[in-house]
């Protein structure tokens, strides 16, 4: 059994990457996995979510991926400590948009996030890249340190065309890293999906074949609850601030295919 | 408007994916081809031998020759290599013309970068079938390398392949069965499988005898012609094989010089060994046929069978006996043993001693 690196993509905003990034993190420590959730994002959405006071900059991502060096000391916060054990977070920060200039400067630019790890070994079991909602430099790196992708998208107009165009980058992405292996796409997962809402329920019917199409996997939709927001704004997952919300089960068939990875023969990555 | 809302949408927007997906493999594979293609010049100095090449066999002379062919006319053919860590490169194909480009003193040859067939028994097998594609590994190598080849499924062990395939195969030639094995030597894979299975059901066939068979035949040779005349080399002597493998000596002259054995000769092993490598360097030197060797070997063995007829009659019963006494070797004996042996041969002398001063 390897790590599993897991980076969650999108093109669009408010796709629910970090909700997935979030949720995933605490179903997969509730499930005996150790988890480092690393936020990629300048607007470091993982501390609002996960109801961490903000971090300053020497204990982001951003002093991981400072160019004046890494001392191997990983800034790693404790998540919803009370409830669960070996999930831990990486805060994002404004100064990761810095970060965005040392990595086009840097001459491992790309590969700095997977340099860091494999100098500096983490021993979880897996780790999350959330990442920003836009083709640069930030999920480039993050694609460098992966073994597999998973794409959230709401079952909207711009966030569907929004995929389709993530997922032409991606290939080209891939050719021009020369990532060997290359990261697995886990698949797509619907969010905020609103079955009363004629046009979702349309685009899904049209994404699943389509998908089905080019090998890729489209996950049963997370639905749409309004207590999301509200559990967010406690810092804590739905499972928390509402467990008998039937959207916590939307989660499982992802929990599962993530185990089912992890479990995999293949070692794609093994800690030293 | 007519038609659902949010219509043709998907696939609208997704019209590229499939596209761009394939051309991004597709320049994958152009990049791994083309870093795989072209030959390079590799330093002489940084490659091995395989160690596991299956030909052992490299005649001076013949290496000497392809020198003067490399010097004269350049290399033909490139070389197969594949690379192990930094700077070490093995030798995949192209052993002689490796040993002939140092003879020359070349500093670098032309060589492919063949990918590394980690598993050991990937690299035997193909390296077994480079050489035997090119029908001109001497059978001696060949047995020698197949018997390893079958023992590798680990089904059998080496020594027993030569006899599981004779067993085989003679039961095949007495029940009239053998076309249906020579039959699958050019079928393909799943095809010989059945057909041997099929020989087992009907227990012909034992399940090692399987084995041996399904390897055999997956690599395209008769069975029953492998035992008549590849395995047979495994059974020659040591110095014999030596000689295949140093001198250049001919297998089928190996086969007529086997017939100077310590029986047929009428000597000791030793003195046997002595007489074999003395008429096969005569052999070697005078590069003879494989007619004249025969003629040779008979030759020794009509001169024993007189002198031995000048001995008047010492039957083989008492010319064994005496191989026997001649065998022991004194200075491996305990001294309890040695006392015991001395006492017999002194009752034993004293015994012929008598019996000869009658006549």
């Amino acid at each position: 059994m390897g790590q599993l690196r897991l980076t969650i993509l999108s093109n669009a905003g408010g796709s629910g990457k970090t909700t997935v990034a979030t949720h995933l993190s605490y179903l997969l420590a509730k499930a005996g996995c150790s988890v480092v959730l690393m936020d990629l994002d300048p607007q470091g959405s993982v501390s609002l979510f996960a109801g961490l006071p903000r971090a300053s900059v020497e204990h982001t991502m951003a002093a991981v991926l400072s160019s004046k060096g890494f001392s191997g000391k990983w800034p790693l916060v404790p998540l919803w400590p009370d409830h669960v054990n070996g999930a831990y977070a990486c805060q994002g920060e404004l100064g990761l948009v810095e970060t965005i200039t040392t990595l086009s400067q840097h001459k491992r630019g790309a590969y700095l996030l997977s340099d860091r790890l494999e100098d500096h070994p983490l021993s979880s079991d897996v780790i999350i890249f959330d990442c920003p909602a836009t083709l640069g430099p930030l999920p480039v790196s993050a694609l460098a340190a992966s073994t597999h992708i998973l794409i959230p998208i709401q079952v909207e107009p711009k966030s569907i065309d929004g995929s389709a165009k993530l997922l032409e980058w991606l290939f080209q992405t891939f050719v021009e890293l020369r990532l060997q292996p290359k990261p697995s796409i886990i698949g797509f997962v619907p969010n905020q999906f609103d079955r009363r809402v004629a046009i979702h329920r349309n685009l899904l019917d049209q994404l699943k074949p389509m998908l089905e199409k080019i090998g890729m996997r489209c996950f049963a939709p997370i639905r749409y609850s309004t207590e999301f927001k509200n559990a967010t704004s406690q810092g804590v997952p739905l499972h928390l601030f509402r467990p008998t919300n039937p959207a916590c089960r939307d989660f499982q068939p992802l929990v599962k295919s993530i185990k089912e990875a992890l479990k995999d023969e293949e070692t794609l990555w093994a800690v030293k | 408007m007519g038609g659902k809302i949010g219509g043709n949408l998907v696939s609208n927007v997704f019209q590229n994916v499939p596209y761009s997906k394939e051309l991004a493999e597709v320049k994958e594979k152009v990049a791994e081809l083309e870093s795989k293609q072209g030959a390079l010049e590799v330093l002489v100095a940084q490659i091995e031998p395989n160690p596991d090449q299956p030909r052992k066999t490299f005649n001076e002379e013949s290496i000497a020759l392809l020198a003067c062919s490399l010097e004269q006319d350049g290399l033909q053919h490139p070389i197969s290599v594949f690379a192990r860590g930094k700077g070490k490169y093995f030798l995949f194909d192209g052993e002689r013309r490796w040993r002939a480009a140092r003879l020359l003193k070349w500093h670098s040859i032309q060589a492919l970068i063949v990918p590394d067939p980690k598993d050991p028994r990937a690299l035997h097998r193909k390296a077994l079938l480079a050489n035997h594609h090119r029908e001109n590994m001497n059978p001696l190598d060949l047995a020698e390398a197949l018997v390893k080849e079958i023992a590798s499924t680990g089904k059998v062990g080496e020594s027993e392949v030569p006899v599981l395939l004779n067993t085989a195969a003679k039961r095949l030639l007495r029940s009239k069965q053998l076309s249906r094995l020579t039959e699958l030597v050019a079928a393909p894979c799943q095809q010989q499988e059945e057909g041997l299975q099929a020989l087992q059901a009907e227990e012909l066939l034992t399940e090692e005898e399987y084995h041996v068979l399904l390897v055999l035949l997956s690599l395209q040779l008769n069975p029953h012609s492998v035992n008549t005349n590849i395995m047979q080399s495994l059974r020659l002597y040591a110095d014999l094989k030596k000689a295949i493998r140093e001198k250049g000596l001919g297998v089928h002259q190996a086969f007529a010089l086997q017939q100077l054995s310590p029986k047929n000769v009428n000597l000791g092993e030793k003195e046997a060994q002595k007489l074999r490598q003395r008429i096969t360097t005569t052999v070697i030197d005078q590069k003879l046929s494989v007619a004249d060797t025969r003629k040779l070997v008979s030759a020794e063995k009509e001169k024993a069978a007189a002198t031995s007829s000048n001995d008047d009659g010492v039957r083989s019963h008492t010319k064994a006996t005496i191989a026997k006494i001649e065998k022991i070797v004194v200075s491996d004996l305990e001294t309890s043993e040695l006392l015991a042996l001395e006492a017999t041969l002194a009752q034993k002398l004293k015994e012929i001693r008598a019996n000869l001063r009658e006549h």
